[in-house]
């Protein structure tokens, strides 16, 4: 049996709301893997974040309690406050502790966990940010065999996040904020064999 | 952060061996991250080398369990969460009890403790309320009697404060004085409670509680410990005690569910209808 890419995780920061709202709504009703979000945004700004996400898009997103498990077809965003890391049977664990690259919830830190545990079952796609979060968490991702996507850096607001990560990591795919939404819809319909194939 | 599960596992039955600390249902993910960050700390290359430094000095330990537990805590976090508390569980509680008996379970450094004192202090409950404070980790239980915030960590401390009270008379200043090392709560709020070590994971709970708070500790647990403590916490309560736990934990899936009843779902806090 193929293997396929069982887990999306996005990191994005200053600049990638807009972008990602969009990839959210070009989301097919029903897709086959599961997306966990991981943005950063004023601590203050608890309430609210996720019903911004859900607007006009066909699913709800989630704020995760710890230890829940991520099912298929269901988006999660990072709760305020919270680092997130995922597991082996892909089980949410929340932590707080100290903030990484200033950030809590830290991008490297849901890239490193999953990656460890998921290996090349993992997608991870940074959008645009102004610090360099995400960017160790994607050379996990690609070490472990996953497969790593940023935003544009031409296209990006703010390009430093998806910068760094060109800067440590080779990245598989450069794309416009458009093409990831192509791309993600194309994920739901075919193996990851076939897909790698059409990558190249 | 690539310490395999087996290693880890490996190592937490040489700590619960050795120093009788019984880390073995920590979470993995999170312990697997705390573990890495003494190996750098301490400039060491793999758990094996951590190991035989504990062993060679036994002093290391509390160093260890300082690292190896998170204590990354703040005032008023969840600001949310202490408006309920001010405005409806602490007045209730004062109507049913003569005494009101606070546990803070895994207190860290304090701040959520003095969080309390502040609210109780506004309510003026503070009078007739015993709060034990309790954690794992005697080196940071020393820094929460000292009462002190330091500078650096204020901004947010504030932030937090001037959303739970927009109108306060009493700044978080009147709380306060200023002293070398921070801001340190002054001694008449600090000696109403009793700070105690107390292992959360091995002991048996203390008990006849009206409030037990073990916010953001249970998740550094597997399930079948945080049900375990969740167990305890039950016990440790009067029958119509109150239990508050982090706002992203859960109590669904533990075998107490049934014995309370939600106060406030938003906010996890819950009230002991069952023995």
């Amino acid at each position: 049996m193929q293997e396929e890419y069982e887990i999306v995780l996005i990191g994005g920061s200053a600049g990638s709301f807009q972008p990602i709202k969009l990839l959210l709504e070009k989301l097919p009703t029903e897709f086959t893997y599961s997306i966990v979000l991981c943005l950063h945004r004023p601590k203050n700004v608890k309430k609210g974040f996720a019903e911004a996400l859900s607007i006009g898009i066909s699913h709800t997103v989630l704020e995760p309690y710890d230890k829940e498990k991520i099912l298929q077809n269901k988006i999660y965003l990072a709760p305020s406050n919270y680092h997130l890391l995922i597991d082996e049977k892909k089980t949410i664990h929340l932590s707080t502790e100290e903030p990484v690259n200033y950030s809590r919830p830290s991008i490297d830190l849901m890239f490193e966990s999953a990656a460890y545990a998921l290996k090349d079952k993992v997608v991870g796609i940074l959008y645009s940010g102004a610090n360099q979060d995400g960017a160790l968490g994607m050379k996990k991702i690609k070490e472990n065999n996953g497969l790593t996507i940023i935003q544009n850096p031409n296209e990006s607001t703010v390009p430093t996040m998806p910068k760094s990560a060109l800067s440590v990591t080779p990245i598989d795919l450069v794309l416009s904020s458009k093409e990831i939404c192509s791309f993600l819809n194309s994920l739901c319909s075919k193996k990851k064999k076939v897909l790698k194939r059409f990558l190249l | 952060m690539d310490l395999t599960t087996l290693e880890i596992n490996l190592f937490t039955e040489f700590i619960f061996d050795s120093f009788g600390y019984d880390f073995r249902n920590y979470a993995i993910p999170s312990f697997r991250r705390r573990l890495s960050r003494i190996l750098e700390l301490f400039s060491l290359n793999s758990l094996f080398d951590l190991k035989n430094l504990l062993k060679k000095e036994k002093s290391f330990f509390s160093e260890f369990l300082s690292e190896v537990t998170v204590n990354v805590t703040e005032m008023f976090r969840d600001p949310s969460f202490w408006e309920e508390v001010y405005t409806t569980v602490l007045p209730k509680i004062s109507s049913q009890s003569e005494v009101i008996k606070i546990w803070h379970a895994g207190c860290s450094s304090g701040e959520e403790v003095f969080s309390m004192l502040i609210v109780l202090d506004k309510l003026g409950l503070l009078e007739k309320t015993k709060i034990v404070a309790t954690d794992i980790d005697e080196e940071i239980l020393k820094n929460a009697k000292e009462g002190i915030i330091s500078y650096r960590n204020l901004d947010h401390n504030y932030l937090n404060f001037n959303t739970f009270d927009p109108d306060s008379t009493r700044r978080l200043d009147y709380y306060f004085e200023k002293s070398k090392k921070g801001l340190k709560m002054k001694q008449e709020y600090l000696e109403k409670v009793s700070f105690i070590k107390h292992n959360l994971v091995s002991e048996d709970p203390l008990s006849n509680f009206d409030l037990v708070l073990c916010r953001n500790v249970m998740i550094y647990f597997d399930e079948i410990l945080q049900d375990k403590v969740l167990q305890k916490m039950h016990k440790s309560l009067y029958i119509n005690g109150y239990m508050a736990i982090g706002t992203k934990e859960s109590i669904m899936w533990s075998g107490i569910a049934n014995k309370f009843d939600v106060e406030n779902y938003e906010e996890k806090i819950y009230r002991k209808t069952t023995l």
